[in-house]
Parts: C-alpha cells; structure tokens; sequence
C-alpha cells in the first residue's frame, strides 16, 4: 500500500484528469493506426502528452507502477514521434492494451503499485526495439482459474487474453470440440480449424481432455475432445456458421465488455487461493488470503465502482448550485423570521420563495447529472475496428453529435442497445468487400452514430451504406416462422413489415441470412429503449443502406434554444432548427416579400422560402403585422425551410426541457416546454410541426388527420360490421348485448325489430347510414342494446365479440361519415369508431321529440335560444362530441370548449347565458378543479352547477371535488346519468 | 511410411516421414507401442519430416504421452514445423510434455 500522506483531494483531481487523458486516448491510437506512416503529429503528440501527464503524476503520488507503464508508453510513442518507427495495427494493438491496463490502475491506484506489468513492458519494449519475438509473446501472462459450467477441471486463461476479451465488447463461448468429428470428418485440417477461430477472435485457452485419446495399449479411440475458450465480437448463430459445430456445443460464458460495465466477473472467474491449478512461472507469489486479486486476475476486478466515484463539472454549474444554495438559505431565514413574528403573511411569502428555489435547485442537481453522449460512443472505434477485421470487411465509423448531453441514467440504458445495433450494422448490414465492389460501391463501409437534439428529444442515428434491410424478406420470414398470418401481413405497409424485426421471435433466425441478416435481438433492443421511453424508427433503401433512429423523449435535456416573443407570450425554438435570422424593414417588405398562390414567400439570396406567421399558426392575436419590421427565423432541417415570421426576437438561452403534461401531449405544435429564469413557462415549438400543421411540408396531410385525443383509457367493445369491418364503441354506451338469429327479426312498418324483454326494441345496422358493408349469413350474429333518452334499440352487430381498454386515438378526418365517428388502430386493425347518436337518430327516427327537458316549458314553441345553455368543459375531442351531441339531442344548447381556460372565458364572455357546466377534470390549461375553484370564487357565478366527469373516480377525488364546490360528480361517462344531472341541477338552479 | 528409430542413451528417437494422419496412425501406434514395451521411457518423436497432423495424429501423441507418464517416462517432440508449432501451441500441449521447433 502507498502512504496517502497527499491530501486526497489533490489524488482525486490527478485521477480524474487521467480519467479523462484516458477516455480519448482510445480513439487517437486508432486514428494513429490508420494513418499509418502518414504520421499527424499532433495527433501523436496529444497521446503523448496524456502519457506524460500521468506518468508526471504518478511520479508525484509514489504510483511508481502507473509511472512505469505510463513511461513506457511514451517511449513507444516518442518513437512514433519522431518517426523512428512506423505505426501498425500490431503496434497500436499492444499501445491499447497498456493503456487498459493504465486505466485499470489508476481506477484501482491504491493497490496499483503492487500489480504485475511485466508483460505490457516487455511487449512495449519490444515494440520500442522494433521487433516482437512471437516467443516472448506467448510468455507473457499471469493466469486466471476459470470455472466453466461443465467443464472436468478449471480451465486457467491468462488474465491478460481474459481482460482483454472483456475490454473489448466480446462474448466469451466454451466450444466443445470432439476433433475427429468436427475437423477430420469435415475434411478440415486441426490446423485451419483452429486458424479459422484465430481470425475471428482470440482463442483464450484451450483443453484437451488427455483421457480421451486413450493410451498406445489401446486401439486408436477415434475420440479426442478439446474445449477452447474462445472471445470474439461475433454473436453466437455466427460464430456456429464459422466453427461448424452444433448449437449445443457452443455455449456462451459471458457477453461482458459492452453488454455489462466490467464488473466482478463473479462465478466466471475463481482464483484458487492456493493455486494448484495455476501452472506457468510468472506467478509473483500468489497471496494465500484475500485479497487474492491482485497477483493473479488484478484486472478485472476494482475498477467499475471507483470510476463512477468521481464527476468533473462545469464549474458554472457549480456556482449556479452555490448561489441557489445560498439563496435556500435565506430563504430559510426570512420563514425563520416569520414564524418567530406568527406573521401569516410572511411566511406565505416565504413558503413559496423556499419551494421555488428548492425546485430549482433540484434542476440545478438534476443538471449534474447530464453527460456527453460521446463516453457511450467512444468504445465504438474499437467495437467496429476489431468486429471488422474478423469478419474480413473495410469499414470506416464516422461518429458526431458526441457532445451532446443525455442524464447519465438514459446514457447508461443506451449503451446496450446501441452496442448492439451498431454490431448488427456492421455484422450484417455492411457487405464484405467483394459483395460492394460487385455492386459498385465503394470498398470501405461506412457506419455512422450520430447524436442531434431534435425539438425536445435526443435523436441517435446509426447509418449504414450497406446492403439495406428488405421489408417483404423480413415479412416473409416472420410468416414462416409463425410469428404473423398471411393477413395481418397482407395489410402491412412497408414501415410496419421492417417493424417486425423487433418481434422477440424474429430474432432466433438459425440462419442470419433468412432476414437479410438483421433481427438478431432486436427485440431485446426495443424492449431496452421501450424502458428509456424511447422509440425507434427504421428507415431502409436495398442497396442503399439502413438507419436506425431512436428518439429519446428525455425528461431533462438541455438545448440551446432562441427565444422570440408573439403577442406578448414567449415560444423557444430550438437552435438546432435556426438557420438564419432575418430583419426585413417595413420600406423593403414589398420587394423582398412576395405573393405566390395566396402564401407569402421571401425572397432571400436566390432562394425562395415560404413564410408562416407564428400568429397564425398557433391561433393567437397578431399585433402589428402590417406596420413595423418583420423578424423572421429561418428555420429547417435538411428537407425543409421556412420562414417564420414572429413579433419579436430574443436571445439565445440554454434551456432545460421539460415534457408538456398529459393533458398537453395533445397539442403538437410543441415539443415540451421549458421554464425560463422569471419563472414563465415558455413552450418549445416543434417547427417540422408546426410546419406541416401549415400545410408546408409534404407531411400536413397525413399529419393533420390524426386527431390525437387525451390519453384518457377508454373502455371500448369491438365487434364486427361486415367480416372484414370491425367496428368499437365505447363500453360505456352499450346496455346489453344479445345474440341473435336472423329468423328473430321482423319487419314492422318498414323498420326491423327484435323481441325483447316483452317490447319490440328497432333495430339499426351501421349498413343503414353509412357506406360500409353489410351483415352477412355466415357471421355470429348479436343484438348490442343502447338506452337513450329513456328509449332503447338494438344495433345490429357480429361476432366476435371483443374489450380492449385503450387510450383512444381516433383519426376523426378520414373514414369519419354519418354513424362512424372515425377510425382509430386498435388491436392492430383500423376500427371505425361508431357516432351513436346519429345510429340513435336513425333508429329512433328523427321525427320523435326528445325528451322534454324539465325546465323548458315548452320545447317547441321556444326559439333555440332561450333554451338552457350547458358549457360543456372536456379536453378529449371524442367525449367533447359525445357529451354535445347527447345533450343537444334532448333539446338543450350546448357550448363545447376544449379545456378549463377556454370555458373559464367563455363563462366570462357568456356570464348569464349558463346554466350548468359540465366539466372534465384532468384537462389542459386549467383542470376541472382549478375551474370549479374561479367559478365558486366569483360572486357572479353563485349558484351555478358544476358537474364533474372523470375517469377518475377514487373516493378521494370524489371528496376533493366536493370540498371544492362540485355539484355533482360523475364517473365518465353514463349518458343517462349525466342527462338526469343536468336535469336535476337546472331543476335546482329553477328552484 | 518409413520410420528410422536412433536408439540414444537415454531412450529412443522416432522419426517418422510422411504425414502422421488417421492412414499412417496404426503402423505408428504400433511401432510407439513396441517401443514402450520394450522399456524405453524417455522417448522423442522428431517431426523434422512431417508436414501435417491430423486429429489422428495428434490422439496419437496424447496417447503416447497418456502411456509414458503412466510408467514414468516422458515424451519429447522436437523439430516440428512452424505449422505443427502454431498447432500445438494453440492447443497447449506444451503444457503436457516438452516440444521444440525445427
């Protein structure tokens, strides 16, 4: 042990600025390999420096083993320096290697002076005299026990290889080989075996079971087994093409390195405290009691825990935090001071200044946490260099967006995932050499991982030249293997077919060919981002390439963002997505602004960019647009540009995103929002969005048919129209259901009936209304039983019969006719969403008068507009109709608006006019309570009933509802109920 | 196959030519046998004429390793190719008895 007579602080910083040396190193030595005698010296130079740096350190600190190895290294590289040698892979190879071994020592440095580096220094000096004798190569390790599951006896591998293996990313197998069967009797010579597993990876060890050859007294026994330790890149249905053997003798040991952060190799690794197992000189006296790591397997073992005890911040983060803690504490003392005065005021006052700053202090700390993208990238070069070589293909990794940052919890779930898509890249999706030069490409793949902010979300991107992924092969395969019918897969499109290649089944492929290679556990990488809350999307051209997109909805990113100002309210709009900013003088407009087909374009440079007004887009008050300047933000990215024209421009500011709340994911226009330093929220506007909202990008059709709803979990019934026709409707709607043979049914008066409960119930089929098809005999016929307005009829419907709880998302535009509400995906199907008061209408007849309601003397004689006005509060566009078209059947006024704000306004624009509010309570804006609270606040709205809707509905919400001046509470949505509340609250007004 | 047996203070020098595969494994065995038998124990193969190995071959030297350590003795294999080399070593059968190369 060193004596830490240093102070600990100053160990720490010198570990963590090594640290740091270390973590680019990697990618420079492989820079440096590829330059070969094209020698950038600075490149050189920095990796030397870092060298020196530690060595300079250790030095100081007594780490006279890190000092050594770190001389050593920079002796090779002063030689590289200099120009004495040449570069080369093998070189560059031995140069990682050490520097592992650096890494691992400075993470363990207080046991570091005691490990063993003779190996690294006689492979560096070796390297420093320009010739490596393979001999000493092969003498250079210590030894590690490894306990195989099956194995007879321990196979010891040398901690180096083992090490080294697991730095690396590999999987680590223990293939079993019988060698008469599986060499000779393939026609495959021991030794080309053995060659063929020695390009694609490093055999760690190998056993021949000796007892199996027999001995010269017997026949010859035909049988010699041999167990190899093998570590490579390749996963395991590859690595069974290459050795030939079968499935069951290949058994995977570990897929340590990328998969898990180096960590206790646990079971794997076992080193005999006395070693009797451990043969080969180089054990410098093996310790007999703990801690027996070091002589032997010192490698693997320490370092994950202390390389995440440390942190380097930016230190204007830091003194953020020490201001807002400074700031706590003031705080605490003015609610000091109040209390001791009993000063009601103050200590409200204080109260919210404390809770304000211990949020943004929370942020503050939660910003501590956010790390470049670029350490998960940086293990990749070598990842890629190496999985490259075994697979004999040219590949070059082109990696941006490094310094983007992500909260380390989301890093560390993205490591794996990544890893594995960027090996599938390189595995299957870039062709070898031959295949590209065949098809005309270029012989070096390219494989990029790129990391972007993308209104709100991380975007990490892995590209690749190659052969493309083909949706109908991977289509096909699932079909074969079971996983999907001829079907479902006949109304796939071609997003949905690649899609499959998440499947968990997809992915045990025997042959990598069967899906053009990819699926190999991709399942396992959706799952992993699913836990992120990440998406993933595939793009592919065959030939071209394919990409994988994943989309991280982070809770915390910070992005830089410019802020501008429309109508006194203040948007952000992500840097990234600015090009230019633009002032056109109200005396220019006329030249540089013109009119194309009723949209404004401008002119800039020898382009023409299409114009939207912010005003515009978001609905909201334009001041000033015809006198005054105009600023415009050109904004875009790569397949479109606009100009977008806003009051006011601010400045650029770093923001924290925060995600828009349940009830705000509805609006699309913004991609989150972020809270500014006065404390204001300001949205972050989600220009591809906003664009396509507008009609300016080739999207806006799609786009803007999807009405999303709230993220309400409907309960819905799913049946059948005609057999290919399936139809929902809210469980809630449907009373009974019947099944029913066609010979029941009778024709009166022109109408079909159905006997039931004593009473002929109408009967209406969706075909009756609307254009779809019609019932057929071969279906299960049903009866579902709607009550409406104290009357019933029956739908006539088919099996099967089927719930599903979903939160609605119903496209509204498309397939939206008389009785369909619209159409929504469920269960994989698009499902038309029946209007059941339009089938109501129809089945009941328009000409019956509804009900009348109570307190309207006489329906009939009255003009529409003296009749009870309902404002009807519900943020999900779906219920919003529901509720509307319900009450209006029985003959009263409705006034819909879409969240608390909106009808807070109407009920001031309208003050008198209401009579009862029907209101929703998780809503945007301003929530059902909040706006129960401002109606019971304001004397002009005494009296008014509330009625309260929700989903909702513990006894607690309930009681809250209650307290805060509900009338009434109702669990969404019984229409009866909530037409006799109605009734019973205009009754109560009356009274 | 030819086979040239130096008798040599401590034991005895085989020598085989050809390849030491599955065709020539019986005659080998056979002479090997013989020669254990006949009470050497320190017994060297010298492979400066062999070319290649098969699985045959190489149950072969186990087995002879297998029979020797089992009275005492103990085999020694020298002159082998590059090839061979590269072989053995990959299997680590340097770690059963001694090998050399050419």
């Amino acid at each position: 042990m060193i004596e830490h007579d240093f102070s600990d602080e100053l160990i720490q910083d010198y570990l963590a600025e090594s640290r740091e040396h270390l973590g680019t190193i990697e990618n420079d030595l492989l820079a440096i390999e590829q330059a070969g005698s094209q020698i950038d010296e600075q490149l050189v130079n920095r990796v030397f420096r870092a060298a020196h740096s530690i060595k300079g350190g250790a030095g100081f600190f007594g780490l006279t083993v890190i000092r050594e190895l770190a001389h050593k290294t920079e002796n090779v590289l002063d030689l590289i320096r200099s120009r004495q040698i040449t570069p080369n892979s093998e070189m560059v190879s031995i140069l990682l290697l050490a520097f592992d071994k650096l890494r691992e020592l400075v993470d363990d440095y207080a046991n570091s002076n005691q490990s063993e580096i003779a190996e690294f220094v006689t492979a560096l000096t070796a390297v420093a005299t320009s010739h490596l004798p393979e001999s000493q190569r092969d003498l250079l390790s210590a030894t590690v026990a490894l306990e195989t599951p099956t194995a007879r006896r321990l196979i010891e591998v040398s901690a180096f290889d083992l090490d080294q293996a697991r730095r690396g990313g590999k999987w680590i197998y223990l293939i079993r080989y019988d060698l008469f069967h599986d060499f000779d009797r393939r026609g495959k010579t021991p030794l080309s075996a053995l060659r063929t597993l020695i390009k694609c990876g490093t055999i760690l060890e190998t056993a021949i079971d000796l007892q199996s050859a027999g001995s010269l007294e017997d026949d010859a026994s035909h049988q010699l087994l041999m167990e190899v330790l093998y570590a490579t890149v390749l996963e395991k249905d590859i690595i069974g093409d290459l050795v030939e053997v079968k499935a069951d003798q290949i058994q995977v040991i570990e897929r340590n390195g990328s998969f898990e952060p180096l960590k206790k190799p646990e079971s794997a690794v076992t080193v005999p405290a006395t070693a009797p197992e451990v043969p080969t000189a180089p054990l410098p006296s093996p310790a007999p009691a703990p801690p027996p790591i070091q002589a032997t397997a010192p490698q693997t073992v320490t370092p994950s825990p202390t390389a995440e005890a440390t942190i380097r911040l930016n230190v204007g983060l830091l003194d953020s935090l020490m201001t807002l803690a400074g700031e706590l504490v003031l705080s605490r003392n003015e609610l000091n001071e109040a209390v001791s005065h009993r000063d009601h005021q103050g200590i409200e006052t204080a109260a919210h200044r404390l809770s304000l700053v211990t949020s943004e202090l929370q942020e503050a700390v939660a910003l501590t946490r956010m790390q470049p993208v670029g350490t998960v990238f940086a293990k990749f070069p070598r990842v890629v260099r190496e999985l490259a070589r075994a697979l004999g293909k040219e590949i070059d990794l082109q990696m941006e967006g490094g310094d983007v940052e992500v909260d380390k919890t989301i890093l560390e779930g993205l490591s794996d995932p990544l890893t594995h898509m960027v090996r599938n890249s390189v595995d299957h999706g870039i062709e070898t050499p031959e295949q590209r030069l065949a098809a005309g490409k270029p012989v070096t793949g390219t494989v990029t991982l790129s990391a972007r902010h993308q209104a709100g979300q991380v975007v990490i991107e892995i590209a690749d030249d190659g052969r493309g992924l083909s949706a109908d092969r991977v289509m096909a395969s699932c079909v074969k293997k079971g996983l999907i019918t001829q079907e479902q897969a006949s109304v796939m499109t071609e997003s949905d077919k690649m899609a499959l290649i998440f499947l968990p089944g997809s992915s045990t492929a025997e042959k990598v060919s069967d899906v053009s290679g990819r699926g190999v556990g991709m399942d396992v990488v959706k799952t992993n981002l699913d836990k992120l809350g990440g998406k993933i999307e595939i793009e592919s051209a065959a030939g071209r390439g394919t990409s994988f997109r994943i989309k991280l909805p982070l809770t915390l990113a910070i992005m830089p963002s410019l802020l501008v100002s429309e109508n006194g309210e203040r948007f952000a709009i992500p840097q990234t997505s600015v090009g230019e900013l633009i002032r056109i003088p109200a005396a220019q407009r006329a030249e540089r602004i013109n009119h194309a087909g009723g949209a404004e374009v401008l002119l800039l440079r020898d382009r023409l960019v299409p114009l939207l007004h912010l005003s515009d887009a978001l609905e909201i008050p334009d001041r000033g647009r015809a006198e005054g300047a105009w600023n415009i933000v050109l904004v875009g990215s790569g397949t479109f540009e606009y100009g977008l024209v806003v009051e006011e421009l601010h400045d650029t500011v770093e923001i924290v995103v925060k995600p828009l709340g349940r009830h705000l994911q509805a609006i699309r226009d913004y991609a989150g929002a972020t809270i500014l330093g006065d404390g204001r929220v300001a949205p972050i506007i989600d220009v591809e969005l906003l664009a396509s909202r507008a009609g300016l990008t080739q999207t806006a059709t799609t786009r803007d048919s999807v009405v999303t709803t709230a993220a309400d979990k409907s309960s819905l019934l799913l049946f059948f129209n005609a057999p290919s026709e399936p139809c929902a409707l809210p469980i809630e709607l449907v009373t009974r259901i019947e099944s029913v043979e066609q010979n029941q049914i009778e024709y009166l008066g022109g109408r079909r009936t159905f006997q039931y409960r004593g009473a002929s119930l109408p009967l209406v089929s969706l075909h009756d209304i609307a254009s779809v098809g019609q019932l057929d005999d071969s279906q299960d016929w049903k009866v579902i039983i709607v009550e409406r307005n104290g009357g019933s009829f029956g739908l006539l419907a088919a099996g099967p019969l089927d719930m599903i709880e979903t939160a609605l998302s119903m496209d509204a535009v498309t397939l939206r006719q008389t009785g369909v509400a619209g159409s929504a995906i469920l269960n994989g199907n698009a499902t038309l969403i029946l209007e059941i008061v339009e089938l109501a209408e129809t089945a009941l007849g328009r000409q019956e008068p509804p009900p009348k309601p109570a307190v309207v003397p006489e329906p009939g004689g009255e003009t529409v507009a003296r009749q009870p006005m309902i404002l009807v509060a519900e943020d999900s566009e779906f219920f919003r109709k529901q509720i509307t078209k319900l009450i209006e059947a029985v003959g009263y006024r409705v006034l819909p608006v879409e969240d608390g704000q909106a009808a807070w306004e109407a009920l001031n624009n309208n003050s008198m006019d209401v009579s009862v509010v029907v209101t929703d309570l998780e809503m945007p804006r301003l929530d059902g309570l909040a706006l129960t609270r401002q109606i019971r606040a304001d004397k002009r709205f005494a009296g008014l009933p509330i009625i309260a809707l929700s989903a909702l509905a513990g006894e607690e919400e309930i009681e809250r509802g209650l307290a805060m001046g509900v009338t009434e509470y109702q669990v969404k949505l019984d229409q009866d109920q909530l037409l006799d509340g109605i009734r019973r609250a205009l009754q109560g007004r009356l009274q | 196959m030819e086979m040239n047996t130096i008798p040599d203070s401590a034991g005895a020098i085989l020598c085989p030519s050809g390849d030491v595969v599955a065709d020539s494994e019986t005659e080998l065995r056979r002479r090997l046998r013989e020669l254990v038998a006949s009470g050497v124990r320190k017994l060297t193969i010298d492979l400066s004429n062999v070319q290649m190995m098969d699985s045959a071959g190489l149950g072969l030297l186990i087995a002879a390793h297998n029979s020797l350590s089992k009275s005492g003795g103990e085999l020694t294999v020298i002159h082998a190719t590059h090839d061979l080399l590269e072989l053995f070593r990959t299997m680590r059968m340097h770690q059963h008895f001694s090998i050399s190369g050419e």
